[in-house]
């Protein structure tokens, strides 16, 4: 695998940012959003549309995975951060416990992060990345989709002037049933409704395969919280967007699910991570994870440890012994 | 809590947070279009979404008559338009309204609605009626996005024998209002097909639709050779049709964008905008064009011709005065305040009349090259 230094991918990085922030000062945020990602976006949806039958359900299917799939470098980058980070937590309480000073306790942790060489912050800057193209997905399709006549004459503005794009409107809004342009009711029992139930049956499968460490009482309870909240909070907004958007939540959340497997494993059903298996940790260091769909008896029982080097790969154990002393 | 734990709980509650807010964008929400009517020193019109106006006008503006609905009459409070499109019908005592919701609802003569009185409401449409209703003697007809053609009475709102209870079947979306004329009901698809139906039998009267391949979201009857209608379609395509065949008359105009309105007519020369902001004055007979004027913006509004100047108004809220003859700007003014120009301008005592998505009024007068807005009093 051809490893870009560190130093070298903070250049790139470096200059991206210096470029992105000439472009938004040159034309505004609103232009630059609008022509850079959400006129591709919704174009790319309309020839989907076409190549895909005219059906537009279909259209936001393979859209949605499509660029889950083109940012998956992103969402990998960020899933694998997240497990470094967790690898290192019985490492992070233990230095919570033993300095009370808050800014020795600050440094020793800045020491650690440093030496198992994660980023604190390392999660955050692919997630901030992904975040503008998670929000041009959602506009596309809701844009696309033409709920009023208003929406029609604004998607007008968006469009390509290629004959195949042009000749491809108005979209058929039916997909098996679900008039993806209307919102659901829960005094109608259609297939609007099952949407929005799997929108909150998404949601909570997101949550269920995301690895969390449980670092104390307080942060577990939250995380049970939130993973009840969360669909909750979802299935509502669910009911108030066109179905068209919440089949977009469903497949993306869907999506999140495979990558979730696919980084971090699933415990329950024996499957290992596909990518990147964490590193060995001498055992006075195994972070206990666990996976949230462990319940009670996972936790007494944990159903994998991840270990990694939380002192980094090239010093010695005798050297971080004495570093330690 | 280390920040990575902060980041994941935070994440869900940026994307909520973002969802919630493009809600409230409201891009996509319908307001409506209905171009303003004129009855005497009367104008009638919708001031906000769904609310509908009888304005006395005067020197300086105008008086609300009266407004619909009256949030003190327990009777309107179950009627929701959510917005309308197509002009107010009046028939007889009656005016009735058609909305985006699929309700439809019949008025009084001073705006109110009273059951037993004249008023009717009904609900019982499938689909939103886009393009509004045409009326047509004591009958009146509407498309729906249902793919669904109704012709009801506007006495009671029922469907009138032929026509099916539930609407007649056709094989798109309909969004342009249909065209009445002579016993003739012509109404177009956003699958591109063009019909034409006997008013009383409920006959197709065409051996078969003519196709124009692209999705007709306006049309209009124009009474040159016999009776031609012409088609606008969101592929920038303008065809003529002849109205007793349902032939084209030629090959199609290419705008430069959507053609979404109806023209202006003067001597056989049709003059109407596009989704490209240019502004065609097409000869009908030879398919010349005699100039075009770039507006700048979408031109979704029908234009006027007063005397020998041709009033458009474009989406970006800017009124144009065109020199009728070459083409030639006279006059643009940026309407502040207005919103976007999406309804159609009308004619009255040698004004231009303009209504802006924001729900203000304004006059063009083509003698002085300037606009007024009519501040409308009395409104809730």
């Amino acid at each position: 695998m051809i490893r870009v230094p560190q130093r070298t991918g903070l250049g790139i990085a470096l200059i991206g940012a210096v470029a992105l922030i000439f472009v938004i000062a040159t034309f505004g945020f609103t232009k630059t959003f609008t022509v850079g990602l959400l006129d591709p976006m919704i174009n790319l949806l309309v020839i989907l549309n076409h190549a895909l039958w005219g059906s537009f359900g279909l259209a936001v299917i393979a859209f949605t995975i499509l660029v889950r799939f083109v940012t998956f470098p992103l969402t990998l980058r960020q899933l694998q951060q997240t497990r470094a980070m967790q690898a290192l937590q019985p490492r992070v309480q233990e230095i919570q416990k033993k300095f009370t000073d808050p800014k020795r306790r600050q440094e020793e942790m800045m020491k650690a992060y440093r030496e198992a060489g994660v980023n604190p912050i390392g999660c955050l800057g692919p997630l901030v990345l992904q975040f503008p193209i998670l929000i041009a997905l959602f506009y596309a399709i809701r844009q696309t989709l033409a709920i009023s006549p208003e929406a029609l004459d604004n998607l007008s503005g968006h469009l390509y002037s290629w004959s195949y794009i042009q000749s491809a409107i108005p979209l058929e809004e039916s997909f098996i049933g679900i008039n993806l342009a209307e919102g659901a009711s829960i005094n109608v029992l259609n297939l609007n409704l099952l949407i929005v139930v799997l929108v909150g049956f998404s949601t909570w499968a997101q949550s269920k395969t995301t690895v969390m460490v449980a670092t104390d009482e307080r942060a577990r309870t939250q995380q049970q919280m939130m993973q009840w909240m969360l669909p909750i909070m979802f299935m509502f907004f669910g009911l108030s967007f066109p179905s068209g958007v919440s089949l977009y939540w469903v497949v993306t959340s869907f999506v999140s699910v495979g990558f979730n497997v696919v980084t971090y494993g699933f415990p329950a059903l024996n499957i290992p991570p596909l990518i990147g298996k964490p590193a060995e940790l001498p055992p006075s260091q195994a972070a206990i994870v666990e996976s949230s769909e462990g319940g009670a008896e996972s936790r007494r029982r944990p159903s994998r440890e991840l270990r990694t080097s939380a002192h980094g790969t090239r010093r010695s154990k005798r050297k971080n012994r004495r570093r330690r002393a | 809590m280390p920040p990575v734990h902060r980041a994941k709980l935070l994440m869900p509650v940026i994307v909520a947070v973002a969802f919630l807010a493009s809600a409230c964008v409201g891009f996509s929400e319908p307001r409506g279009w209905a171009a303003p009517v004129f009855d005497g020193d009367t104008v009638y019109l919708f001031v906000d979404r769904d609310e509908f106006a009888a304005v006395e006008l005067d020197e300086f503006g105008g008086q609300a008559r009266w407004v619909f609905p009256d949030g003190d009459l327990d009777s309107e409070s179950e009627i929701d338009l959510e917005a309308v499109y197509g002009p107010p019908l009046f028939a007889g005592e009656r005016i009735v309204l058609a909305g985006f919701s699929g309700e439809m609802v019949a008025l009084g003569g001073e705006g109110r609605f009273v059951p037993g009185r004249g008023s009717w409401h009904r609900d019982d449409v499938h689909g939103a009626i886009v393009g509004g209703a045409t009326l047509a003697g004591d009958r009146f007809a509407f498309g729906t996005t249902e793919q669904r053609l109704y012709v009801r009475s506007v006495v009671d709102g029922a469907s009138i024998p032929p026509w099916p209870k539930d609407g007649l079947r056709l094989d798109g979306e309909i969004w342009s209002q249909p065209v009445a004329v002579g016993g003739v009901l012509y109404v177009g698809t956003m699958t591109g097909k063009l019909y034409a139906f006997g008013l009383e039998s409920g006959a197709e009267l065409w051996a078969e639709p003519f196709d124009a391949d692209g999705a007709i979201a306006d049309l209009a009857f124009l009474d040159i050779g016999g009776g031609t209608l012409f088609v606008p379609t969101l592929r920038g395509e303008v065809w003529l049709v002849d109205a007793a065949s349902g032939r084209a008359l030629g090959a199609p105009f290419t705008a430069e964008g959507w053609v979404w309105t109806r023209p202006a007519m003067r001597d056989g020369v049709a003059y109407f905008g596009d989704f490209g902001g240019i502004v065609h004055a097409l000869e009908l007979a030879t398919g010349r064009v005699r100039w075009t004027y770039d507006a700048g913006e979408k031109v979704k509004a029908q234009g006027v011709i007063i005397g020998e100047t041709l009033i458009v108004g474009d989406e970006g809220g800017t009124v144009h005065f065109v020199d009728l003859e070459r083409g030639l700007r006279k006059n643009a003014v940026k309407l502040d305040g207005a919103g976007k120009i999406r309804a159609g301008l009308v004619e009255k005592d040698g004004f231009a009349w303009i209504l802006g998505t924001e729900g203000k009024l304004y006059s063009a007068d083509p003698e002085t090259l300037t606009v007024y807005e009519r501040e409308i009093r009395g409104l809730p």
